[in-house]
């Protein structure tokens, strides 16, 4: 899948500049900080936000979205998995995520995270294109190992996420930076998320620190 | 299940104290083989007031529900979205026009065509000022929307009542009367309703989904504002008939649906078929009090808006926990 030159205005302000990019099938990660233009790459995808330039081309795939935000419906767990209609394994991936005990309980009294965590299952059950925007947002560490592990797991899903989560991104099989609306380096973890380019991203000096030969983290 | 067949008993409980009790009391005796004058009442008043009242109550519920859904809003129902006004507008119009002998007069033949369009734009409008402003921007939207046209009623109303005496009153548009003589209109309620109760069941998926996420319902090839003026335009065409028959009727909208979620459940699945189980007896019982068995008649949006009430200083006590859309 690719994106070419998108350019997003929304009310006089530049979103996204001219952003470029590719996803293959894995987990692709879009790293930036808080008001880069995550979420409105995302939009775009889906077809919510109209581009001022350029185009997106996907394949026709089956596409699924788990939100930032959503609305804490009154309904049991069950419904919103079959909101919209689609009929999935949805069981397959609650277990997966450890919430198969959810099934019958009441979403609007789950906590934020457990929440979260249910639509993450819905989407990656409907889609074998699969967007989630800030997949660890408001989990505790253990469901955010957990999520961590099984986005970089499924292989036959194009998985595209994007956070502010570096601890994602060094697992993922590509990873863009997105800075203030563009995009300033994609390809693999080891050759993007280095020292002067996070640092020039964050805006704070971070140091890279490799646990053994394959995996690494930031400070 | 048990509360299933708890609700049904209701249904029929309320169908039978409302062919019983009225302005003037049947003795039940008399409902197996009427004689004489209550046989000319039950058949051309009672009965398709009864028939009427209960396919209202449905109606409203429904539309009630699927409103609360669409605009994540517990308190949303007909009335309080600004589409009764705007209908009842719509139709006083009409009349307003032929009565006065201005341009356009013959849209008379068309009224509830007219009451519709209203319907739609006051709701538009309700919809406009609530998006910008938060959770209870929509509220006070359609309060805000309700005023301006239920004054122009008033205004419109009492004008053409100078010039005939016997039009239905401002109260009768603004608070509602249910007296349906003519079958004919029952036929339409029935044919709405079960449109209505249909069309919410198929698409009560849908409706959840949009319900919980815009860009989830983008992902999934819907369109979700245009979903939701679909479906204001059917509460617009459902609310815009009641209207130009019984005059506005508010509330049930809100208390059904809170009841059915309370009892039952909130997905749209369930609130669809059991509002529209629930909504028959609640305004049949209302409508009870309100057609003389207090001495005298009563409008019966009064009824059901102190029926209401109680709910929605709950709802907003408990503080509406949903983010706005």
């Amino acid at each position: 899948m690719l994106i070419k030159g998108l350019s997003v205005k929304i009310r006089d302000r530049l979103i996204l500049n001219e952003v470029g990019l590719e996803f293959i099938k894995g987990l692709n990660v879009i790293l930036g900080p808080n008001g880069s233009g995550k979420t409105t790459l995302l939009r775009c995808i889906i077809g919510m936000i109209k581009p001022s330039e350029g185009r997106i081309e996907i394949e026709e795939k089956e596409k699924s979205y788990s939100p930032a935000e959503f609305f804490s419906a009154e309904m049991n767990v069950m419904d919103v998995l079959l909101a919209g209609g689609s009929k999935k394994d949805y069981m397959r991936y609650l277990k997966l995520l450890g919430i198969d005990n959810f099934i019958n309980r009441n979403f609007s009294t789950l906590s934020t995270g457990e929440k979260r965590l249910v639509l993450i299952a819905k989407a990656l059950a409907e889609g074998d294109l699969v967007l989630i925007d800030e997949p660890t947002s408001g989990l505790d560490l253990k469901n955010q190992i957990n999520v961590r592990n099984i986005l970089s797991s499924l292989k036959d899903k194009m998985i595209i996420t994007c956070t502010h989560d570096i601890s994602i991104a060094t697992i993922a099989d590509r990873v863009a930076l997105l800075k203030e609306g563009r995009i300033i380096a994609q390809g693999e973890p080891v050759n993007v998320l280095t020292e002067e380019l996070l640092s020039d991203l964050y805006g704070v000096k971070i140091k890279r620190i490799w646990v053994d030969d394959r995996n690494f983290v930031f400070v | 299940m048990i509360k299933k067949i708890l609700f049904i008993l209701l249904l029929f409980l309320s169908f039978f104290l409302s062919i019983i009790y009225g302005e003037t009391y049947i003795p039940p005796n008399e409902l197996i083989n009427p004689t004489g004058i209550y046989s000319i009442i039950l058949q051309n008043i009672r009965l398709p007031t009864v028939i009427a009242t209960a396919l209202i109550g449905s109606s409203l519920a429904i539309c009630g529900a699927v409103l609360q859904m669409l605009l994540r809003n517990p308190l949303m129902d007909p009335y309080i979205s600004g589409t009764a006004s705007g209908g009842a507008f719509g139709a006083v119009l009409s009349y307003f026009l032929l009565v006065f002998n201005l341009p356009f007069a013959f849209l008379i033949y068309i009224s509830p065509i007219i009451a519709f369009v209203f319907a739609l734009i006051s709701t538009l409008l309700t919809l406009a000022i609530g998006k910008r402003t938060g959770v209870y921007g929509l509220i006070i939207g359609g309060v805000v929307i309700t005023f301006i046209f239920s004054a122009f009623v008033t205004i419109l109303v009492t004008f053409i009542s100078i010039k005939y005496p016997f039009v239905p009153s401002v109260t009768f548009w603004l608070q509602g009367e249910i007296i349906v003589i003519n079958w004919y209109e029952d036929a339409i309620l029935f044919i709405l309703t079960i449109i209505l109760v249909l069309l919410g069941i198929r698409s009560a998926r849908k409706v959840d989904l949009v319900a919980i996420s815009d860009e989830m319902a983008y992902a999934r090839g819907i369109n979700p504002n245009r979903y939701r003026i679909f479906w204001v335009s059917v509460v617009s065409i459902i609310s815009a008939y009641i209207v130009s028959i019984v005059g506005i009727i508010g509330f049930v909208g809100i208390i059904v649906p809170h009841i059915v979620r309370r009892t039952i459940g909130g997905s749209t699945t369930l609130l669809v078929p059991y509002s529209a189980l629930i909504g028959s007896p609640i305004l049949l019982l209302s409508n009870i009090i309100a057609s003389g068995i207090l001495g005298t008649v009563i409008p019966v949006t009064s009824i059901t808006s102190l029926i209401a009430s109680p709910i929605i200083v709950y709802v907003m006590v408990r503080g509406i926990a949903y983010k706005g859309s």
